[in-house]
Parts: C-alpha cells; structure tokens; sequence
C-alpha cells in the first residue's frame, strides 16, 4: 500500500475542471513553544481567504484532538456553520479519494503528515 | 461499539428462520440484474421526480414518506416482476456520521481508536419499527418479530441478509457501518472486488474512481468514495446513501451518496 495519499475530483455535475495550486506558505506559530506546522496546498478551488481560514481551523483543530474523526468533525461543522452546509471532510495519512464537489468549493492540503480533504456537496 | 454489536446481533438473528437458501454465487449472480434494471427505472423516476420541489415542511411527513419508500424497495426485493412506482431516495434528509480508522502499529498516531458513530437529527425509529413489522407480515406469515426489535434498523429481509453475508464472506469483506439496502451493499462489494482484482497495480484513487463512477452511473449523482487504510472522516450523507466497509482486513472503503442542488 502506497504510503501517499491521492485525491482527484469529478466535476462533470456542479464543478469545473480543477486547476492545481502547490503552494508552500509556513503558518505563523501563535505560541513560540510549538514549532509551525508545515502547510501544503496540494489542490484547490477555492477563494484564497477560504483556504487560509480552513488551514486556519485545521491547525486549531490538531492543536485540540488526537484523534482524526475529532479534527474531521470540527472542520466541517465549523465549515458547515460559517459557509453553510453541506460540507464533507476526510483526515488521514493514506487515502485516495474520488468526489464531486460545488464550484469554487473544494479544498486538499497537508499539515505536516496528514491530509486534509474538505468539499461541500449537496 | 455498541452500536456495532447491535448491528451484530441483528445479523445474526434471521439464522433460525427457515428460508429458501441462496448460497449459490450463481444465483447471487443471476438475482442482481434485475436490480439494476429495476434501478435504471428508478433512474428515470428519480429525474421526473427531481423537478418538483422536495417537502420540507414538517419532519412527520418525511418520516412517513420514506417508510413508505422502505416498503417499496421490499416489495421490489421479493417480486421482481412488480415496477416501481415512487421512489423518494433524493428527499434531503441526511445523518451525520463519524467513522475513524488508522493504521496499527503506527508510532506517529496517539490512541488507537476505532468506533464508528450514528447521529439522526430526527427520532424516526417509532415509524420505521413499524413499517418494517407490517412489510414482514405482508411477506412471510412465520417471519421472527424479534430482529425488528433492535435499534429500529431495517433488517427485515431475512433472505436477503444471508445473501449479503455471504458476499461479504466470499470478496473478504466486513461491514462497520451502513445506511444502505442490501443490494446495493452487495454491488458496491462485488465491484470493489472485481476493481481491485484487475488492477495491475493497486492505487486507493483508481478504486475510489471506480467506485464512484459505478454508483454515479446507476443510482444517480452524486458519490463519494474514500479508500485508504488511515482516515478519519466527518460526512453528511442522504438517507440510504452510505457505506462504510473493509476489505482484506486493513482497506477501507467509504461511500456515499449527497443530493444534487442544480440552483445551488
């Protein structure tokens, strides 16, 4: 089993095609004890303020559970609870992955070791 | 886990009932095109159905109205002869799960946690029992009132569990949670395993494609698949759109369905 985690998305329905955006941005630690999280924006569409706010939730997130289901849970609600539902959010270190998301509203990162899949459908 | 035990219990329990055994593959194999065939009809239903304006207004409704949907799909299961004439799958109601798996042995996890969560926004399980009781009358008079009992789940067709366990035992597969009839548990497993087995070299995306395409293609927009051997996820799904299920004791395959807004 392949050790790194592959997305890819159908946009046939509600989304155009996707366009990738690898960007390397290191996060601002707001505590100089814990070392910043390195932050890997493998896939995007998705505004930028957008992007930067789920990075944002995510890293609090990690901060504040352990286990992946917790950090998934509070993604999406927090999603679902400031864009509107209805969001979807996978966490993980090894996982492909095949969804159909809403234009301008799909999102695949990195932190650190883990994945972060978050999409809004339905 | 309690819940997982629950579901346990009520597979094991259609074992006393005297039923027409369908262990044959072959027939397992000849009784699932005329689902799909069924479905294809459901397809067009669906699309006729897409255009009205789905009801919202009071949750008692709702409730009513996919009980009803249950009984049809049981009717469909044991006549295959008898059309459909509603379906109801792309009303939007929608439960919450929480399904979490990693990897054992992995030194970088805290806590090995495995448990999988159901939540229903709405306490439909009254109604469900119910329906699931007057489908079991209308179709076998001996049938055992008791699996009924457990959970408010639907699992009155007793046939067709033996036929799911079966598939599951044959392709290596183990269900951890479903909200899903049980055809279509067997298609999403007969196709994983037919996916992977043709795959010169495995890739979790190929078969999360795969799967996708095989659901989008007969039950309608719109899937989701996760496949991997470490994630946790977090999803809304429609009622009877999701599966959550291993293969070969460490994959793990996610899948559900979410409705489609084309105003949206």
């Amino acid at each position: 089993m392949s050790e790194d985690a592959k997305k890819n998305i159908a946009g046939a329905l509600t989304a155009r095609p996707n366009s990738d955006d690898q960007k390397l941005s290191p996060l601002p630690s707001p505590a100089p004890a814990v070392p910043p999280k390195k932050v890997i924006i493998k896939s995007a569409d998705m505004i930028p303020d957008m992007q930067k706010e789920a990075v944002d939730i995510a890293v609090a997130a990690f901060e504040k559970y352990n286990v992946e289901k917790d950090v998934a849970e509070q993604i999406k609600k927090e999603f679902d609870k400031r864009h509107g539902p209805t969001w979807h959010c996978i966490v993980g270190r090894n996982f492909g992955s095949y969804v159909t998301h809403e234009t301008n509203h799909f999102v695949y990162f990195y932190l650190d070791q883990k994945a972060v899949l978050l999409f809004k459908s339905g | 886990m309690a819940h997982h035990s629950s579901q346990r219990r009520n597979l094991a329990a259609p074992e006393s009932n005297p039923t027409t055994p369908n262990s044959n593959p072959d027939l397992i194999q000849t009784y699932k095109p005329s689902f799909l065939v069924k479905h294809l009809t459901n397809l067009n239903l669906s699309q006729t159905h897409k255009t009205r304006p789905p009801h919202k207004h009071s949750p008692l409704i709702d409730t009513h109205l996919q009980a009803k949907a249950m009984a049809t799909s049981a009717i469909q299961e044991k006549e295959s002869t008898v059309p459909v004439k509603r379906t109801h799958k792309e009303k939007p109601q929608r439960h919450c799960l929480e399904l979490e798996r990693r990897k054992l042995g992995d030194p970088n996890d805290k806590g090995m946690v495995e448990d999988a969560k159901v939540v229903k926004g709405k306490p439909r399980n009254p109604h469900l029992e119910k329906h699931d009781v007057v489908v079991a009358a209308a179709e076998r008079m001996s049938v055992s009132l008791a699996p009924g009992g457990g959970g408010g789940r639907r699992r009155s067709f007793c046939g067709t569990q033996a036929d799911l366990r079966d598939v599951f035992a044959i392709n290596g597969a183990k269900m951890v949670s479903v909200d899903m009839p049980p055809f279509m548990q067997i298609h999403a497993v007969d196709c994983a395993r037919k996916a992977i087995d043709s795959m010169e070299k495995f890739t979790s995306k190929t078969l999360a494609l795969s799967l996708k395409k095989e659901f989008d293609g007969v039950y309608g927009p719109a899937w989701h698949c996760i496949v991997g051997t470490s994630f946790g996820s977090f999803v809304t799904h429609s009622v009877g759109g999701f599966l959550y299920f291993s293969m070969d004791k460490k994959l793990y395959i996610l899948l559900f369905k979410t409705a489609v807004h084309k105003a949206a």
